[in-house]
């Protein structure tokens, strides 16, 4: 069945052609989920699980506050399932120059470039990947993906498989449960405290990114580990649905810090549910990093459900010219002596619209609970939209909730002062954004602060 | 060419109306001239004017031969000249080091390797002689800085970036004994530098160490009397009217 | 400045053409709706007291800056006792250039009441230069009270001056400690603070301001 895919193409974007023997086909039927889950040889009850998902999915209708016209996703043209040797491919000379000039500033080595530019369908990092491995297993780590996670490590994943967020959570989570492929399952097991991250990009294939990635984090007690996500440089996405769930646990006392940097290319809709529950004394921590895409909606949340949980959120979003980035952050305490923490802070360029969507909820019966949260907005053009829309919702007397908003700009007075000193308006720009992520971009790895201040500096230049 | 800024028949409007008629003046190289004059006589617009900041009407800017109008401000800067604002304005996010050390990139020859090493030293002795502690350098830019504060950051930029002209517009208001002690010290060591310096200001004692080369006062538009220190004096104990 | 009251100058379709230099009193009954709109040069002052009577209250208030150089100084305070419920649901919005408003909300829930706070700020694009501020203080008094709060803000200008705060929480035990210590019985001591807590409020009412 040969295709034409022009009608994914984003006019005056991405344009490919190419030809692949079959697939599970366009739009989503049981027939398609029944392929899925006899392509990975899945016992019985998963597939259940993906038909129930499937169910719920079709029954429910589109969230109405959705902010974007969802018009050009056409559900039924989309398709839900691609192999390895199935992605479509595009040619090198075809990637735009933009994105070329990006992987030069940002130092990509040249095996990578390809892959994220969706030339090639694989990344070969097995050698890397195999000593990572072998130390893995010594400490009785498990990071396999999806398929594996659930098949070979069944009495591991299983029990919490789908408890964090259930499919009927929103219909992208009941999307993802029925179609899922790809994603990391990670198990840290009791007292382990991995000093490196853990990336996804050690298990680059093509069926580990997929559109609807799903990832089950589980740390057990006293354990620590950081999770990456994603990667600064700018990656090709033919397919234009994205909706990803992830799911973390942390144990009492456990510590999970989950950072992604998102720069999908401007055709993608970006769909994510993270969630992560945290038990007594256990930490959880989302950094997140939104740049690309044409509408990413995310809101990690962590439930606070064992005292003294503690959850915190780091969130910077830059929406560009033709962006609409929603995000936000969601805490919930349903545990007493709990405290969370809110930093998220927006750019918005050109007629971008950067909008923070959050909420902050404490049960009746939670006490001495403690929430802070700070959201900043720079606009940059008169043209540029900044929306914030923040719930706090408190039962009872003994809570602290507090919430700040700010809106600013960069002036005038500022880019001559720095003129004077002798840099260009673009420098300027550039180095008052970045003075203005400072803070947040020391939360993120070393590599990652300095290729999203590269990245910052190349955006002002552009403009 | 000799090594001065010069300023010829200056003429500039300011919001429709007219500043200055015509003036001219020369700030050689290793010499401190002095402008003072009343308020709103356009002392600090003739500054904002020399940096390119305000469009000026008709008359000549030249730095070391080279005019300087029609240039855009940052090039302007890199070609040697320097501007402590009055009232400075705050870069939240933006620490003293960062703005250094992007300002003096920006003046760097294109392929050549930034010398870091080089740049924290000398951040260090420039710190230590302005009587600033380590904290500063990652302080953000005039961020809750009192106006003193503001000053002696611009005069640590002023050092920094080693400028071959320099315009100080008030940079003793707000400074206390010690602080101008600082001050007068790292003028000195700017002329020492073979450093051209502009002051403008309204009070002549704290001048008295610095022993000015020539002191000027602006008024009706021109530089309409010159002399030396003993002019200042005049000024600030009988007032503009005994020397007009 | 000189007050008036919304009950006798509102008219029918709720929306009000606020002349200058006056402070509008809400004393409109339990269910009420309408818009200010303040138009060239006006300056006006906005006070509302809501207070525990009634069983469900419930305001839509739109403050609309239509000219500019308009400036709205709005104070509000909400007392919700029993089982009351009570909806605050307001929009400042900006659509001219230079205009400003500011708008404080404080309420206290005790009880069983449930208190809603959903208020907005939008800028339209051509409010450059204009100034909009919101804090909403919630002190909640009892276990089995709720407060909600929604501060949002909706901004198309990017040369403008915005801010927005809310904090949700009971009484602050290192203030009570302080005035136990100094010989006050605990009853005693939240009734001194939950009364300096509105006081904020209280004191921007004219004197003879009707209690809703």
């Amino acid at each position: 069945m040969s295709e034409n895919l022009e009608e994914f193409a984003t006019p005056g974007n991405f344009s490919y052609a190419t030809e692949y023997a079959h697939d599970a086909g366009r739009g989503l039927r049981e027939e398609t989920v029944r392929y899925i889950s006899k392509v990975k040889n899945e016992p019985r009850w998963l597939l259940n699980f993906r038909l129930r998902a499937l169910k719920i999915f079709e029954a429910m209708p589109i969230p109405p506050w959705i902010p974007v016209d969802l018009a050009p996703l056409q559900f039924d043209q989309i398709r839900y399932y691609l192999a390895k040797d199935q992605e479509p491919k595009r040619r090198w000379e075809d990637v735009p120059d933009e994105v070329k000039a990006t992987f030069d500033r940002l130092g990509v080595p040249e095996n990578e470039r390809k892959f994220l530019a969706g030339v090639e369908a694989q990344f070969d990092s097995e050698m890397a990947y195999a000593s990572l491995r072998q130390s893995l297993a010594e400490k009785g780590v498990i990071f396999v993906n999806s398929t594996e996670g659930l098949l070979q490590h069944e009495s591991i994943f299983r029990p919490h498989f789908g408890k964090v967020v259930p499919p009927a959570d929103n219909k992208f989570s009941a999307l993802n449960s029925a179609v899922f492929s790809g994603g990391s399952f990670i198990y840290i097991p009791k007292g382990a405290k991995l000093e490196q991250p853990l990336q996804a990009y050690f298990r680059i294939n093509a069926e580990q990114f997929g559109q609807f990635e799903r990832t089950l984090i589980i740390v057990d007690e006293d354990a620590e580990v950081t999770y990456l996500e994603g990667c600064t440089a700018p990656r090709f996405e033919s397919s234009t649905l994205h909706a990803a769930v992830v799911e973390l646990i942390a144990m009492p006392r456990a510590k999970v810090q989950y950072i992604t940097v998102q720069n999908w290319s401007s055709n993608v809709y970006n769909l994510v549910t993270k969630r992560g529950t945290a038990r007594e004394s256990a930490e959880i921590r989302w950094i997140d990093c939104n740049i690309g895409s044409r509408l990413t909606m995310k809101y990690p949340c962590v439930v606070l459900a064992g005292t003294r949980a503690r959850g915190e959120m780091v969130s910077i979003s830059v929406a560009h010219h033709g962006q609409y980035q929603d995000t936000g952050a969601k805490m919930i305490h349903n545990a007493s002596h709990t405290s969370s923490h809110i930093m998220a802070k927006s750019i918005s360029i050109q007629d971008g619209v950067a909008a923070y969507r959050g909420t902050t909820r404490v049960a009746k019966s939670a006490k001495n609970c403690k929430n802070y949260t700070r959201c900043d907005a720079l606009m940059i053009h008169p043209e540029s939209v900044s929306k914030t829309s923040p719930t706090l919702d408190v039962n009872g007397n003994l809570a602290q909730v507090q919430h700040e908003a700010t809106v600013s700009r960069v002036s005038d007075e500022q880019i001559r002062y720095l003129r004077q000193r002798g840099l260009g308006e673009s420098q300027a720009m550039g180095l008052l954004v970045n003075g203005f992520l400072n803070e947040l971009l020391r939360e993120f790895p070393m590599e990652y602060g300095v290729e999203l201040k590269r990245l910052m500096e190349m955006e002002m230049e552009q403009r | 060419m000799r090594d001065v800024l010069a300023i010829r028949d200056l003429y500039l409007n300011v919001a429709g109306k007219a500043v200055l008629y015509g003036l001219s003046l020369a700030i050689p190289a290793g010499e401190i001239h002095v402008i003072m004059g009343r308020n709103g006589s356009g002392k600090s617009s003739l500054l904002h004017a020399l940096v390119g900041q305000i469009p000026v009407a008709s008359g000549a800017v030249t730095l070391d031969g080279e005019s300087l109008l029609e240039l855009p401000q940052e090039v302007i800067a890199r070609k040697g000249l320097f501007l402590a604002f009055q009232m400075p304005v705050a870069l939240p996010g933006v620490t003293v080091t960062q703005l250094l050390r992007a300002a003096l990139q920006a003046r760097q020859e294109k392929g050549k390797l930034f010398n870091h090493m080089q740049f924290h030293d000398d951040l260090e002795a420039a710190m230590e002689l302005m009587g600033m502690d380590p904290s500063w350098a990652n302080r953000h830019v005039n961020d809750g800085f009192s106006g003193g504060e503001r000053k002696r950051c611009e005069m640590l930029q002023a050092i920094m970036l080693k400028p071959k002209y320099v315009l100080l517009d008030e940079i003793d208001s707000g400074l206390d004994v010690d602080a101008t002690g600082i001050m007068v010290n790292a003028i000195r060591l700017l002329q020492r530098r073979g450093t051209g310096i502009l002051i403008v200001t309204h009070h002549s004692r704290w001048l008295e160490a610095l022993n000015p080369n020539g002191v000027h006062l602006l008024s009706d538009g021109v530089i309409l009397r010159s002399g030396d220190m003993e002019l200042a004096r005049t000024i600030e104990l009988e007032g503009f009217q005994a020397v007009q | 400045m000189e007050c008036e009251k919304l009950s006798t100058v509102l008219p029918a379709d709720g929306i009000l053409n606020a002349p200058d230099g006056f402070c509008f009193i809400d004393d409109l009954p339990a269910e009420a709706s309408y818009e200010l709109r303040l138009d060239t040069h006006t300056h006006c002052k906005f006070v509302l007291h809501l207070g525990p009577q009634g069983q469900h209250i419930r305001r839509r208030t739109i403050f609309s800056l239509c000219g500019e150089n308009a400036k709205l100084d709005a104070h509000v305070l909400i007392q919700a006792a029993g089982n009351q419920c009570i909806e605050w649901l307001g929009i400042q919005r900006h659509l001219v250039k230079n205009t400003e408003s500011n708008l404080l909300i404080k309420s206290t829930a005790e009880n069983g009441a449930k208190i809603s706070i959903i208020s907005k700020i939008i800028i339209d694009a051509p409010a450059t230069e204009s100034c909009a501020h919101f804090q909403n203080k919630n002190l909640v008094l009892s276990s089995r009270a709720r407060v909600i709060a929604r501060p949002e803000l909706e901004i198309h200008a990017n040369d403008v001056h915005c801010s927005h705060g809310a904090t949700i929480g009971g009484i602050d035990p290192t203030e009570e400690f302080y005035l136990r210590s100094r010989g006050i019985s605990q009853r005693a001591a939240k009734t001194i603070l939950q009364r300096a807590f509105a006081e904020e409020i209280l004191c921007q009412m004219p004197n003879d301001a009707p209690y809703n």
